[in-house]
């Protein structure tokens, strides 16, 4: 029951699948809908996990007053506003609610990833150097991307945006086709494993 | 009432922006104090959405209203993901995981063929000589070339020599150039955020951009 | 310690701070250089122009705040279009915050279109969990999958436009704003491509590479790319906005970078196998 048994489930969940695929018949097809919409509410019945681990961490910092616990009561207080705040209001598009998202973590979130143009910038600038021949051809291919890209590019160079365009649609597309082709066959091949019950290091433990 | 306030809104969103920018300059308290403020919210309002598009409505609508009740094996099994917070129970929620993992890897077995494998692989076969436009002939070859040639980079089991050298060359400088139109749009993309944040600061908040 | 050495190691506070002042005056003193218009971004225009009117077009939001900068001017673009030929637009996602962006674009583009009416010339049904799951459910049974509700809460007996859509099958463009998973390949395996409808979509820059070779098999017939394609959509709607405004900051940040690239690379080329003078 612990360790066999959600191997077992696992299959027999993709195994509805795979039999639902192969023989289209209207009762398979019933089935099939009542598992997809199973599926969705079973994704959405798990979304506390992220909350309930955030409180138990952060309340545990501040009951114990470990350094930066005063960052702690805000980030609790945060999100349990949010919670309460959207329960009280009783829809997402309420103009309230919608104030709310849009005054806090809205513009937060987009200014944590602006963030990261700094660090890039910091980055290309000091880790980026030609020391072999196909670190100089990925230099030149970003250059080549980043001018042509940009308004500027055509000024310096008329064929600029025209190289750039059929850069990504030959070299960046056979590369990363290549890949993604790899990647697929990799992952249908882990799907097999999971479903087969070889692979089983996504249930923790000592499955 | 306070919260039609645009003014209000630019004031607080503009504040907390400049918090998080600081942190380019050194960690500080205002940093982390929105960095906390962020996380918070973001999960808070994540748990609001799965409530309101889905719980919700499962509950009310499709249960109680609808008479759905076979949905409720799956509200349970959503559920099982908390007894791993019991010791003595946390086994239950390898269940929860196992439907999820077990659904989405048929999918991915049954599914992912057509338009990543087979389509793609379809798209590759480019005519290598195209009469009367030698630019899109050499186009094709670096194309059809380049991606034989990065799949054989990938032939780690066989000896770099003969054809196989040759290909995994070829691919290897393949990859070279798509890896650095990724570093390209990378910068691209992380600079167009920080451009995003600086037409809010000078045109919502302080007001030298007309809007 | 000599010059190209020091040239290799420059406080990173300068090109930050060069990065922040040169975006800034030029946001203040915009350039006005011409956002010219790429083949792919024009396919893109091209798809959605020549569904016809009436129709219904399906705008997946699949993006959050983090790249909100890239895809709202473009998401607002498209709206624009869609309503200026008479479409009628259906809005939804896979992601937690892609309905509160649609909403953000609406409640914007409605200003410019007074004459269309929420629930009949469109519907933001918001965010459902599920990813590829959710979209084979809505090809089956659309109602049933978004749970007959919309973001606002409103049951989709309230809104005639959704009577009309049963299933994907009901809408004849799909155009997604795509910054990650799930996204544009959960479409082109569960919808576009077994259903045949036409796919377009507007991408972050750092998804741009990935998603180029469904560009060149013909899966998705074109897209825009980052704030560039942003960009080139506002001016082929006629409406030039944040993005286009955006493009000369971009454009002098992108100078910089590769000003700052070459440096470094001179100066470890010019220093290259000779001895250091100092320490690293």
């Amino acid at each position: 029951m612990r360790r066999e048994g959600p191997v077992i489930f696992a299959a027999l969940a993709g195994l509805a699948v795979v039999i639902c695929r192969f023989f289209s018949t209207q009762a398979l097809k019933a089935v099939k809908d009542e598992l997809d919409q199973w599926y969705l509410i079973c994704t959405a019945f798990m979304v506390l996990v992220g909350l309930i681990n955030l409180t138990r961490v952060h309340l545990k910092k501040v009951s114990q007053k470990k350094e930066g616990w005063g960052y702690s009561v805000v980030l609790l207080a945060g999100m349990y506003w949010f919670v309460l705040f959207g329960l009280m209001r009783g829809s997402l598009g309420d103009p309230q609610y919608a104030w709310m998202f849009n005054t806090f973590p809205a513009p937060l979130g987009a200014t944590m990833f602006a963030l990261l143009a700094f660090y890039i910038a910091s980055a290309s600038y000091r880790s980026f150097r030609v020391r072999t021949a196909e670190a100089t051809v990925l230099l030149v291919s970003a250059v080549l991307i980043m001018l042509g890209s940009v308004p500027v590019g055509k000024l310096i160079w008329s064929q600029l945006p025209g190289i750039r365009d059929w850069m990504l649609s030959n070299p960046n597309t056979a590369g990363l086709r290549g890949i993604q082709l790899g990647a697929c066959v990799g992952g249908m091949a882990t799907a097999l494993r999971i479903l087969v019950g070889l692979e089983r290091g996504h249930l923790g433990g000592d499955v | 009432m306070f919260l039609e306030s645009s003014a209000l809104q630019n004031w607080i969103i503009g504040l907390l922006t400049l918090s998080i920018l600081s942190i380019v300059y050194k960690e500080n308290p205002a940093y982390r104090f929105a960095e906390h403020l962020f996380v918070g919210t973001s999960v808070g309002y994540s748990v609001m959405t799965k409530w309101y598009t889905y719980g919700k409505p499962t509950i009310v609508k499709s249960i109680m209203a609808e008479g759905r009740w076979t949905y409720i094996i799956p509200v349970i099994l959503g559920m099982l993901i908390y007894t791993r917070y019991f010791k003595s129970i946390s086994w239950l929620a390898r269940y929860c995981i196992a439907f999820n993992i077990g659904y989405g890897s048929a999918y991915v077995l049954t599914n992912d063929p057509r338009s990543l494998v087979l389509t793609q692989m379809a798209a590759t076969f480019k005519p290598l000589w195209v009469p009367g436009n030698l630019f899109q002939s050499v186009s094709n070859w670096v194309l059809v070339f380049g991606v034989v040639g990065t799949l054989m980079y990938f032939f780690f089991t066989a000896k770099r020599t003969g054809i196989v050298g040759v290909g995994a060359n070829v691919g290897k400088w393949v990859m070279m150039a798509a890896f650095g139109s990724a570093f390209g749009n990378t910068v691209m993309a992380r600079v167009s955020l920080f451009i995003g944040r600086m037409q809010f600061i000078l045109r919502d908040w302080v007001g030298v951009i007309p809007k | 310690m000599s010059f190209w050495e020091k040239a290799q190691n420059i406080d990173r506070r300068v090109p930050y701070t060069l990065l922040i002042v040169l975006i800034a005056y030029i946001l203040i003193r915009p350039i006005g250089l011409a956002v010219e218009i790429n083949a792919i971004t024009q396919a893109a225009y091209n798809n959605l122009d020549k569904v016809p009117a009436g129709s219904i077009v399906w705008l997946s939001a699949d993006y959050g705040a983090s790249s909100m900068t890239e895809l709202l001017p473009a998401q607002k673009a498209v709206m624009r279009h869609a309503f200026g030929k008479g479409l009628r637009v259906i809005a939804g996602g896979m992601w937690d915050e892609g309905g509160a962006m649609t909403d953000y674009a609406w409640q914007d583009v409605r200003k410019d279109f007074p004459e269309k009416k929420y629930g009949v010339d469109f519907v933001n049904v918001g965010y459902k969990p599920g990813g590829k799951v959710l979209l084979e459910r809505i090809v089956a049974d659309a109602h049933q999958a978004l749970q007959g509700i919309d973001f606002y809460g409103k049951s989709f007996a309230e809104l005639p436009l959704m009577s009309e859509f049963k299933t994907f099958k009901d809408a004849k463009l799909i155009f997604e704003f795509t910054s990650g998973t799930p996204g544009e390949q959960d479409y082109m395996k569960m919808v576009t491509d077994p259903l045949k409808i036409p796919f377009s979509a507007a991408a972050t820059a750092v998804s741009v590479p990935g998603i180029m070779p469904f560009v060149q098999s013909g899966q998705m017939q074109g897209l825009l790319q980052g704030m560039s394609g942003s960009a080139q959509y506002e001016v082929l709607v006629k409406k030039p906005g944040p993005a286009v405004a955006g493009m000369d900051a971009q454009s002098v940040a992108h100078l910089l970078m590769v000003v700052f690239i070459l440096i470094g690379n001179i100066g470890y080329l010019s220093t290259r196998g000779k001895k250091p003078q100092s320490q690293a």
